[in-house]
């Protein structure tokens, strides 16, 4: 097994709600509550869940663009979370994020050459004719003309931004690149395109990603392990061959039937899960997904179910729900 | 017996005057819809699929205009009827939902209000029974205490509420045809799921034709009997759902397909189309796809290939197809 990168544990991050005029806080949205995992050298970790699950919160939080409300951070066996100054800056150069709207995240009035030379910059990192080079090369490994260098933003398409976005990720040569929706703004065919590219990527450069979408396809097809959440919490992990074959968690199952299938004619919608997401503000007793669940039972609107190992060996999985705790019926522990 | 026609669009041309010259965004469509049939038009940003919609519900603004063809609703043609007659086919005869609703519906009035507007534009009763058939509908499309919503502002709905108060709204006045232009997009797919369940339904329980615009493969596949595939403003192929999907003959078609990840089928790397959509100035002479086409030959860069019917029921536009 591969040493492991990241280590998150317990992590929460709580925003203040705050209203009147003296801006009293009067409750907090708990956008991620609880949430551990580890993330091994040269794998994807996958984060999928719908709007509102808290999986981009969670993916800026990895990277301290929120500061964690508690938690530990553990970034290549360094306490991350004590890191300031200097230091922090230089462990952030290990770490990178590619961001869902190519529109937003490319500033507008610098060319491609700018955008791409900032990194070297900030990091104080080559000559200026080295840099010249640096960018030239990291616009051709993205698919890129080095010709390109002094366009702005504009004058590329959706996928062409998106390649921008991914050549300033890995300018640094990056060991973890959190990838947060990176092909939802994109058409089908240019997602086939900047998906192939990640994973060129990776194998060429040993990167880790963690990618966040809400795409189970495109998660399917990307992803080694991959972590489910709901409101805040992951209600399962597990490797992508059990996830996807062998589903465990209610919530998961649900997500995974409500993917339209292509090919197979037109068919009457089965019922999937009624209601919506509850806010996360007021989040129900219990098991958070209790309401909307088709196997609810009496303990879940009481008690929180934990993450806890269900099945064994190659097919063990985490999975957050009574069905498959020991409270409810008696199983041998693992 | 064949069902009878409900929808025939006939060699439909809308042209944008665009700074760089005239900019044919819909290019000699045509295609039937029968009675309580779906006709699903699918492809990317760009295709014109969107432009076809709101050609045929007149809704097309300047610099644009529908320049040629023919939209026959029940043997009427739309594109004859003065602005008058126009208003009140929309909503009433046929009707449309968009993909946001957040911007399809107005923010400062109620979403009651909006529906009964519809309601007493398009039906001789008086606002107290206008306002009874709105809730009946809010309690149709499943939102829960109609009553209460019937009050509420757009905002303080959810997007999969916002976007069934909005088929509340469409479905008011018994339209017998019905765009959907991306009714799911901007939604998760449990509540996706729940929006295409409730179409479904409802085009059963009215008999309704409906015409379904999207980029998304899975959904098109699930709702449609018809698909027509869209490229650079024409279309490329037009098959029953099921022989498009497992049996593509464009080119394009095939890419499409190839090119998502599929559920449950695993590749190593996904097959791309190289390139990306040509920019309305830079469409070439000849078939649309041609620069990005694995199977081109010298004919396409220069002729239209015109829509043939390859096997009974299914069109294709090439001069090469698999």
């Amino acid at each position: 097994m591969s040493e492991i990168i990241l280590e998150a544990k317990n992590i929460k991050k709580y925003f203040p709600i705050k209203k009147g005029l003296l801006l009293r806080e009067v409750g907090q949205v708990k956008a991620v509550d609880d949430v551990s995992f580890q993330v091994r050298k040269g794998e994807t970790i996958g984060i999928v869940g719908e709007s509102g699950c808290g999986k981009s919160t969670l993916g800026r939080t990895l990277i301290r663009l929120y500061e964690p409300t508690a938690g530990h951070l553990n970034f290549e066996g360094e306490n991350f979370l004590k890191l300031g100054g200097e230091k922090l800056r230089q462990s952030r150069r290990h770490m990178q994020m590619i961001f869902q709207d190519p529109y937003a995240s490319l500033d507008p009035r610098m060319t491609v050459g700018q955008i791409l030379r900032q990194p070297f910059e900030i990091h104080n990192m080559f000559t200026p004719a080295e840099r010249e080079q640096k960018v030239k090369k990291l616009l051709e490994t993205v698919g890129l003309k080095a010709s390109h260098v002094n366009r702005y933003p504009h004058e590329f398409s959706g996928g062409q931004r998106q390649r921008i976005s991914i050549a300033r990720a890995i300018a640094l040569e990056p060991r973890l690149v959190i990838c947060d929706e990176p092909v939802s703004a994109l058409d089908v065919s240019i997602q086939a395109q900047i998906l192939n590219l990640l994973k060129d990527l990776q194998a060429r450069l040993g990167l880790t990603y963690i990618f966040i979408s809400h795409d189970l396809s495109v998660i399917e097809h990307i992803c080694d392990r991959i972590a489910v959440m709901y409101l805040g919490k992951i209600v399962e992990f597990a490797t992508r061959d059990e996830l996807f074959k062998n589903p465990k968690h209610p919530y998961t199952q649900a997500l995974i039937g409500a993917i339209p299938r292509v090919g197979e004619g037109k068919k009457k919608m089965k019922k999937s899960l009624s209601g919506e997401v509850p806010s996360p503000i007021n989040p129900p007793q219990g098991c958070y997904f209790h309401p909307r669940c088709p196997k609810k039972m009496d303990i879940c609107s009481q008690k929180s179910p934990q993450l806890t190992t269900a099945g064994s060996g190659s097919e063990s999985s985490l999975v957050s729900c009574f069905l498959y705790s020991n409270e409810s019926s008696p199983k041998e522990t693992l | 017996m064949e069902k009878q026609v409900v929808l025939s669009v006939k060699n439909l041309e809308t042209t944008f005057n665009l700074s760089s010259g005239p900019f044919r965004a819909v290019n000699n469509v045509s295609y039937d819809i029968r009675k309580g049939e779906t006709l699903g038009i699918v492809g990317e940003s760009g295709c014109g699929k969107s432009v076809t919609s709101y050609s045929l519900m007149r809704l097309i603004e300047k610099p644009g205009r529908v320049s040629n063809g023919q939209v026959m609703l029940n043997g009427r043609d739309l594109l004859r009827l003065n602005e008058s007659q126009m208003e009140y086919v929309r909503g009433g005869e046929m009707a449309m939902i968009f993909q946001e609703p957040m911007t399809a519906l107005n923010p400062v009035l109620s979403i009651g209000f909006q529906i009964d507007e519809q309601i007493l534009r398009h039906k001789k009763i008086s606002a107290k029974e206008a306002k009874e058939r709105s809730i009946e509908m809010l309690s149709l499309v499943g939102i829960p205490s109609p009553q209460d919503r019937y009050h509420n502002y757009p905002h303080q709905l959810s997007g999969g509420m916002r976007q069934r108060a909005m088929i509340a709204m469409a479905l008011s006045c018994d339209p017998q045809f019905l765009i959907a232009d991306e009714p799911t997009t901007a939604l998760d797919v449990t509540i996706q799921a729940q929006i295409l369940e409730l179409i479904q339904n409802l085009q059963e329980k009215m008999n309704m034709t409906v015409q379904f615009i999207t980029h998304d493969l899975g959904v098109i596949s699930e709702i449609s009997d018809q698909v027509m595939v869209m490229y650079g403003g024409q279309t490329c192929e037009y098959a029953g759902a099921q022989e498009l999907f497992n049996n593509p003959k464009h080119p394009y078609t095939a890419a499409l397909i190839q090119s998502r990840p599929r559920f449950g089928t695993r590749v190593d790397r996904l097959t791309t189309i190289e390139g990306t959509v040509p920019a309305p100035h830079e469409l070439p002479a000849g078939c649309p796809f041609v620069n990005r086409c694995s199977r081109a030959k010298s004919e396409c860069a220069n002729h239209k290939p015109p829509l043939t019917e390859l096997k009974s029921g299914h069109l294709v536009a090439c001069f090469n197809p698999l």
